[in-house]
């Protein structure tokens, strides 16, 4: 399989997230709201699908913001 | 993970029981049901009915298989959800089927992975006709107000035929354990379910539970304990499955815990199928323990009842 780059895992973390929140895009800073379990939920697929990690929904579940979801991704 | 196969097993026949009792989603748990892939599930009466739903799917089982109560051999029953901590369920089954009193019954306390330990258990016996009732009224212990549970689980007991054909074939199985989840999905007066734990050993786990049971063949059916849909997409999607081969029933039943496999096999879109031609099937069960366990096995044209109590 071919490596994502970091740069595109980035973009499609921030496609899928937009998806999560069900808005069009969003940028780093944007705040996460609302950010229920069901959202965590669908964030630990999208980074296991973008990145390959399974991460514990826990270390998700107080992000407030986008850049705190691409961080977690990151240091898993 | 060990595995064990027993040759010359088969399953013959299968019946699920469900309750009559509908409960919709919606209102405060449409959200979750949508993403979760349950929109309603049939919940139990009162605490008889555990005993009333294994012996309505046994005696559907027994006459579409033409069994008499003195053909059958053994009596296997797994639950968790048994009114009384003593005697076996199996016991008083036995009784209410008026199975002879030569042949042994007994419970095993299994959920989610249920089926595939009942199965393996059921075959390792080597007797030619085993009676394996699997199931649950999960509906007794759900708090009401718990978002995280209430509009998942749903109530329904299977019984399935398990012969010693001696012909070509048999049960595979595979199963494991991580003792380590005990706290993330337990019940002491009301079930408790850590989602998120739950959602991460299931992904941890099962793809390479997948990967070791259908590493030996062919598969036509791909049965996953019906937990959540999106968890289910995702690891088969990891595991490169066609999804036309995924049966999922969530919709209409929830989560029926040790039910949720025999049950896809009586309503789903591999009924037909099983019916009507031979089929190599692949069973994963996940949940409660943690438990885990695979089955591939191969079948002829089958009986598959589903009956409403």
């Amino acid at each position: 399989m071919r490596r994502t780059s970091l740069q595109t895992k980035r973009e499609l973390l921030l496609k899928a997230i937009a998806d999560i929140l069900e808005v069009p895009s969003v940028e780093d800073a944007t705040i996460l709201d609302p950010w229920d379990s069901l959202c965590v939920m669908q964030a630990v697929v999208a980074i296991d699908d973008i990145c390959g990690k399974v991460v514990h929904g826990r270390a998700l579940v107080y992000c407030k913001l986008v850049q705190d979801v691409l961080k977690v991704a990151d240091e898993a | 993970m060990k595995r064990h196969y027993i040759s010359g097993a088969r399953i013959t026949g299968v019946a699920c029981a469900i309750p009559k009792r509908i409960v919709k989603n919606d209102g405060a748990h449409a959200r979750a049901a949508k993403m979760v892939g349950v929109e309603e599930r049939r919940h139990c009466d009162d605490d008889g009915d555990l005993l009333c739903l294994a012996e309505a799917s046994s005696r559907r089982l027994m006459a579409d298989m033409q069994w008499s109560p003195q053909a059958v051999d053994a009596l296997v029953f797994v639950t968790q959800t048994s009114p009384r901590r003593m005697p076996s369920i199996a016991c008083e089954l036995h009784e209410e089927l008026a199975l002879p009193h030569s042949i042994p019954a007994f419970d095993l306390n299994m959920a989610c992975s249920g089926y595939c330990y009942g199965l393996w258990v059921a075959a390792s016996l080597r007797l030619p006709k085993v009676l394996l009732v699997v199931g649950d009224t999960i509906s007794r212990f759900l708090d009401p107000q718990d978002a995280s549970t209430y509009p998942i689980f749903g109530d329904a007991v299977s019984a399935t035929a398990i012969e010693m054909t001696g012909g070509p074939g048999g049960i595979e199985f595979l199963g494991g354990t991580a003792g380590s989840g005990a706290d993330s999905l337990s019940c002491v007066d009301y079930l408790h379910m850590d989602g998120q734990a739950v959602f991460q050993f299931a992904l941890s786990t099962v793809p390479g539970l997948v990967a070791e049971t259908t590493m030996n063949g062919y598969v036509d059916w791909f049965l996953f304990h019906n937990a959540n849909k999106m968890m289910i997409e995702h690891i088969a999607k990891k595991s490169n499955l066609d999804m036309a081969r995924v049966p999922l029933n969530l919709a209409r039943y929830g989560n029926t815990s040790s039910a949720s496999i025999p049950l896809l096999m009586c309503d789903s879109e591999a009924t037909e199928a099983l019916r009507t031609r031979k089929n190599v099937l692949a069973m994963f069960g996940f949940g409660a323990g943690y438990s885990f366990a695979g089955v591939r096995t191969e079948t002829e044209p089958m009986t598959c009842s589903l009956v409403e109590v």
